[in-house]
C-alpha cells in the first residue's frame, strides 16, 4: 500500500464508521477504516451487524399514500383555482344521457341516484368540515392570535382561489386564531379560526358551492336570514349560500352563541 | 409574493409516499398520518420561498413533517429524558450486546420493534437506514448534532436487536 497510512485503533473506527457505512468519508480516511477492518473481526461484526439491520428495514413493505390523500395534496398543488363549474347542467345532462342509453327502467333508477347526489355532495362537505375544524382547533388552541390578517388571507387566496372577506380578521373582541386553505370533500377551501376570549373556536369554510343544494329543511330564521343549522359530531354547523360560494361554519359554540355569531358576520359579509 | 416554481410544486409531490410512510411510522394512526402529511405539503407551498433552491428538498419536507408532528401531535414528551440518558452510551457499550438481527424474526416482528422505539430513535434509523439520508441531512431534519445522531442510531440499533430477541425467546 503507497504512502504511510495511520493505524486506527477500535474505538477511533467506531466514532467515524457510520459515516465509513454510508460512503461520507474521504480516501484516505475510507482506506483506514478498510484496513482496520480486514484485521478486526469485532469491527466488522459491527458493520455487518448494521448492514443486515439496514436491509431488513429496506424490505418492510411500505405502504403508498391512499387516493384520497394524494388528490388533497394535489388540490393544494394546483396552482390555478379551478373556476367553478356548474354541475347541476352537467349531472342532469348526465342522467338523462344515461336515461336514453340504459332504457326505461334502469335509467329511471340512475336518474333518481343523480338526483340524491347533491344531497349526498353537501353531506360530505358538512362531515369533511367538521373533521377539518376539530384539527384546525386543535392546531390553533396552541397558537397565538395571527397578527398580520390580510398577508395571510392573500396567502390563503394564492392557495384555495378564494378571497376571504375582511370580517375574518376578526372583529372587537372576535380574534382571529388561523387562516389556511384546505379541502373539503375534494373542494379547495379557505378556512378562517376565530374566537371570542376563553371560548370554543368557530371556523368559517368558504368554498365554490353552484352545485351544492340549500335543502329546504332543517332551515332557522336569525333575523332576517334562512341559513340552515343542524348538529353534526356534536358540533353546531350553520351553511349557507352567497353568490358563487358556500359558507360553512361549524363552532364549538352552543346554539345561541352559534346563532349569535352567524349574525354577527353575515351582517358583515 | 409569487408562486412557488412549478417544479417546486413537482417536485414536492414526488415525496409523497415516502412522506406518509414517515408520518405514518411517527403517528401510528393512517387518519393522523393523512393530516400530517396535507399538514406538512400546506405549510411547504406556504413558505416555499424559504427554501433555498441547490438544497436538499427532500429533506427540508421530511423537516418541516417531524416539527409538524412534535409541535401539534406528539402527546408523551417525556419518554425522551428516560431513553436520551441511556443513548449516551458510546459503541462501546453496544459492542457487547451487537449481534445479528435474529433469524426467526419476521417483518412483523419488525415492525413492533420500531413502534415500540422512542420517536428520536426510530425516526433516526429510519431517515438513516431507509430513506437514505445523510448523516448531516439527518441533523438538520431533527435538529441535533451529528455525534448525537450517530449515537442514538447505536442505541437505535441495539433496542430494536433486544427486542427482536426478546420476541424469540417469548
Amino acid at each position: 500500500m503507497a504512502g504511510p497510512e495511520r493505524t486506527l485503533d477500535c474505538p477511533e473506527v467506531w466514532e467515524v464508521l457510520e459515516e465509513y457505512r454510508r460512503g461520507e468519508l474521504a480516501a484516505d480516511a475510507t482506506a483506514a477504516v478498510g484496513a482496520h477492518l480486514a484485521r478486526c473481526p469485532a469491527c466488522r461484526r459491527l458493520l455487518e451487524s448494521a448492514d443486515a439491520l439496514a436491509a431488513r428495514l429496506r424490505a418492510l413493505p411500505r405502504p403508498a399514500a391512499p387516493p384520497t390523500l394524494v388528490q388533497a395534496v394535489r388540490a393544494l398543488a394546483a396552482p390555478a383555482p379551478a373556476p367553478p363549474r356548474r354541475r347541476p347542467a352537467r349531472w342532469l345532462a348526465a342522467a338523462a344521457a344515461v336515461v336514453v342509453l340504459a332504457g326505461l327502467a334502469g335509467g329511471a333508477l340512475v336518474w333518481l341516484r343523480e338526483r340524491d347526489r347533491p344531497a349526498a355532495a353537501l353531506e360530505a362537505v358538512l362531515e369533511s368540515g367538521v373533521a377539518e375544524h376539530r384539527r384546525i382547533a386543535m392546531l390553533a388552541e396552541g397558537s397565538p392570535d395571527v397578527d398580520d390578517p390580510s398577508a395571510l388571507f392573500r396567502e390563503v387566496e394564492r392557495l384555495s382561489g378564494i378571497p376571504l372577506p375582511p370580517v375574518f380578521a376578526g372583529t372587537g373582541d372576535l380574534r382571529l386564531r388561523d387562516a389556511r386553505a384546505t379541502v373539503l370533500a375534494g373542494r379547495k377551501s379557505a378556512a378562517a379560526a376565530l374566537r371570542y376570549p376563553s371560548s370554543p373556536i368557530t371556523t368559517y369554510f368558504l368554498l365554490p358551492g353552484e352545485d351544492l343544494p340549500m335543502p329546504s329543511e332543517r332551515r332557522v330564521q336569525i333575523d332576517q336570514y334562512r341559513p340552515y343549522m343542524r348538529r353534526v359530531s356534536g358540533y353546531n354547523v350553520i351553511y349557507w349560500k352567497q353568490k358563487n360560494l358556500a359558507y360553512l361554519m361549524v363552532s364549538g359554540l352552543d346554539a345561541e352563541g352559534c346563532q349569535k355569531l352567524f349574525l354577527t358576520m353575515r351582517r358583515a359579509l | 409574493m409569487p408562486d412557488p416554481a412549478p417544479d417546486f410544486r413537482d417536485q414536492a409531490l414526488t415525496h409523497l409516499d415516502a412522506l406518509y410512510g414517515f408520518a405514518l411510522s411517527l403517528t401510528r394512526r393512517a387518519p393522523d398520518a393523512e393530516d400530517l402529511v396535507q399538514e406538512t405539503y400546506l405549510r411547504a407551498f406556504r413558505f416555499a420561498h424559504r427554501f433555498q433552491p441547490g438544497t436538499h428538498l427532500r429533506a427540508w419536507l421530511f423537516q418541516i413533517l417531524r416539527n409538524t408532528f412534535l409541535t401539534f401531535y406528539r402527546r408523551d414528551a417525556r419518554e425522551l429524558a428516560v431513553l436520551d440518558k441511556d443513548a449516551a452510551d458510546g459503541p462501546e457499550e453496544a459492542w457487547e450486546a451487537e449481534g445479528a438481527v435474529p433469524s426467526t424474526a419476521t417483518a412483523v416482528d419488525l415492525e413492533r420493534a420500531l413502534a415500540e422505539l422512542p420517536e428520536e430513535f426510530r425516526s433516526v434509523l429510519l431517515l438513516a437506514d431507509l430513506e437514505g439520508f445523510t448523516l448531516g441531512n439527518i441533523a438538520e431534519i431533527m435538529d441535533t448534532p451529528v455525534g448525537t445522531v450517530k449515537s442514538r442510531l447505536f442505541r437505535a440499533r441495539r433496542l430494536v436487536r433486544r427486542r427482536l430477541s426478546d420476541y424469540g425467546r417469548a
